[in-house]
């Protein structure tokens, strides 16, 4: 119990520092960076949940993530409705999208699953792309608004999305400290682990599969809304790109999955090298980024399958193990 | 007071009939010892029972529902629970955990489920072992493991499947005499076995399944003597030979 205390304490701190950390970085690409490195965090937990937790390792997430900005853009685009309402939509749609998606999908196993949302991914892209209602391959212009927290639009700073993203992503860590600790937790590690053991002991595989994609999705929907309030325009191939699924995969298994701490952390570190590369480099250097991200994974795979976290935590258990031979001797 | 009816099983594999034709029962407070060669379907008669392959023919009633077809989680949660030949653990969790999974079937609170976990584990006589990861376990550990995640269901009737091999004379004596504990409790047993120093002094009535077919059922000492399960088990010349 210490151990959890001593655990919230270090998240309080983080927190304030990412509270504080806007009034310090001012510069406009800084900022842009901080928006990207929240809503990316929120992303990788998302993933995290779905991945990490039960096991379905997806790389189609932007599937989600696409629609979730549509459906807020379509609302207010062609009915006015507040952004905010659209937040909310967004997150809804998803989530019952992914969930009649994910009947099929949830009886794959693997890397089929794998498989099988990289396609899904790629055909809602195509989808959007040939769907003239929605603005075919151009997409869709947000109109701008007043800059407000009401309008869901911040046109003079950026720290307003960074502070909505950072809003998100302590709900979300919230929520999955709580799950990690109960039942649907347990349920989720105990289907990741081995569905046949699950079901044994009274699990059904398919319900909590779908509870886990769904909160997924619908997490991600909403990150998606973030992203097209930040930009103001959607359109297919920015939206349902599939850098966006890889990322947001290699942030979460960089950082460490299976954990709270762990995509924040491979937020943090990867997405300020990818946007400073693509900055310093300029276009010749489009995809140095993620060959960067290439090299940062490749080795995690050799010398540490489980992660920034899993070097973490050998760290501590040996510094442990120091102090207690100190207090042996 | 339950009790599991099985009638006319039967499961087919393509050409292979698995299972054939196979009725049985067994209620609460007795230990049915389910022997047989190998390949004999005792397994897939596990699996016909719990959901995991559904029956092509035959009626599994318990405590008076055809349960024939339903899915593993749901025959778990009606009271009957099973073990795995090849022993089937969550590796990545601790061994509290992964008997806490199971506890939350009955227990959805937290704690509770914590709770009835280390009961259970206290029960199998694993207390000191409940914070290590369950893949560093030794295979008898792994297995007494596995008794402990079904037992924490609050199952009525328990399968075990080849729960005793590989371990020692010793550790033998412990198992069979937490299976009679059991029986006491009022849990019914169907165990599957090839230690027969096992499986022979605590089994009530001992059924013995060759080639997917139900070929002798009785007391374990009709079983001993009884002809078709020597010759099922060594061969028809070596019956031949006894005679002369």
């Amino acid at each position: 119990m210490a151990n959890n205390k001593r655990f919230i304490y270090t998240l309080l701190i983080v927190l304030g520092i990412a509270i504080v950390l806007p009034l310090v970085l001012k510069a406009r690409f800084q900022q842009h960076i901080l928006v990207l490195v929240m809503l990316y965090a929120v992303l990788g937990e998302a993933w995290n949940i779905m991945a990490g937790y039960a096991g379905m390792v997806s790389i189609g997430q932007a599937a989600f993530f696409g629609i979730g900005a549509y459906v807020s853009t379509i609302l207010f685009v062609k009915f006015q409705v507040n952004p905010w309402i659209g937040f909310i939509a967004a997150g809804l749609v998803t989530a019952a999208f992914a969930t009649v998606i994910g009947l099929p999908f949830s009886r794959l196993r693997g890397r089929y699953f794998a498989i099988g949302t990289i396609a899904l991914g790629q055909m809602i892209k195509v989808v959007f792309e040939n769907w003239p209602w929605v603005g075919g391959a151009t997409g869709m212009i947000i109109d701008m608004k007043k800059g407000s927290f009401w309008n869901f639009q911040f046109h003079a700073s950026k720290t307003g999305y960074y502070y909505i993203a950072l809003g998100m992503l302590v709900f979300v860590v919230v929520y999955i400290y709580i799950m990690e600790r109960s039942k649907m937790g347990f349920y989720f590690k105990a289907i990741r682990e081995n569905e046949d053991v699950a079901t044994g002991l009274g699990v059904n595989k398919t319900k909590y599969k779908l509870l886990a994609i769904a909160i997924s999705a619908g997490i991600t929907g909403m990150c998606g809304t973030i992203l097209a309030q930040y930009q103001l325009y959607v359109e297919p191939a920015y939206m349902f790109d599939h850098t966006i699924s890889v990322t947001i995969a290699l942030i979460a298994v960089f950082g460490g999955s299976g954990n709270i701490i762990g995509p924040i952390l491979g937020s943090v570190i990867l997405m300020p090298i990818s946007e400073l590369t693509r900055a310093w480099m300029g276009s010749s250097g489009s995809g140095i980024d993620l060959m960067i991200y290439g090299v940062f994974i490749v080795l995690m795979c050799v010398f540490e399958p489980d992660g920034l976290m899993g070097i973490a935590r050998k760290a501590g258990r040996r510094l442990e193990a120091r102090r207690e031979k100190e207090v042996a001797a | 007071m339950s009790e599991l009816v099985v009638k006319n099983v039967t499961k087919r594999f393509g050409g292979l009939t698995a299972v054939n034709d196979v009725s049985f029962s067994v209620k609460s407070g007795e230990i049915l010892g389910l022997i047989g060669p190998n390949g004999a379907g005792k397994t897939t008669l596990f699996s016909c029972l719990t959901g995991f392959h559904r029956p092509d023919a035959g009626s599994v009633v318990f405590e008076g529902r055809d349960i024939a077809g339903w899915s593993p989680n749901n025959i778990c949660s009606i009271g009957i629970a099973r073990t795995f030949q090849v022993v089937q653990i969550l590796q990545g969790m601790t061994v509290l955990e992964n008997v806490q999974v199971g506890a939350f079937l009955r227990y959805p609170g937290a704690s509770a489920a914590r709770d009835k976990a280390i009961k259970v584990l206290e029960k199998v006589g694993m207390s000191k072992r409940a914070p290590v990861k369950a893949v560093n376990l030794t295979l008898p550990e792994k297995k007494r493991l596995e008794v402990a995640m079904c037992l924490a269901t609050d199952p009525k009737v328990l399968m075990l499947d080849e729960s005793m091999a590989g371990l020692t004379p010793t550790e033998i004596q412990e198992a069979t005499s937490m299976l009679r504990q059991l029986r006491e409790d009022g849990l019914a047993l169907i165990v599957v076995e090839h230690v027969m120093e096992a499986i022979m002094p605590i089994s009530d009535r001992i059924m013995v399944l060759d080639s997917g077919a139900k070929i002798a059922e009785g007391t374990p000492r009709e079983i001993a003597s009884n002809e078709r399960v020597i010759s099922a088990y060594l061969g028809d010349k070596y019956v031949k030979r006894c005679k002369v």
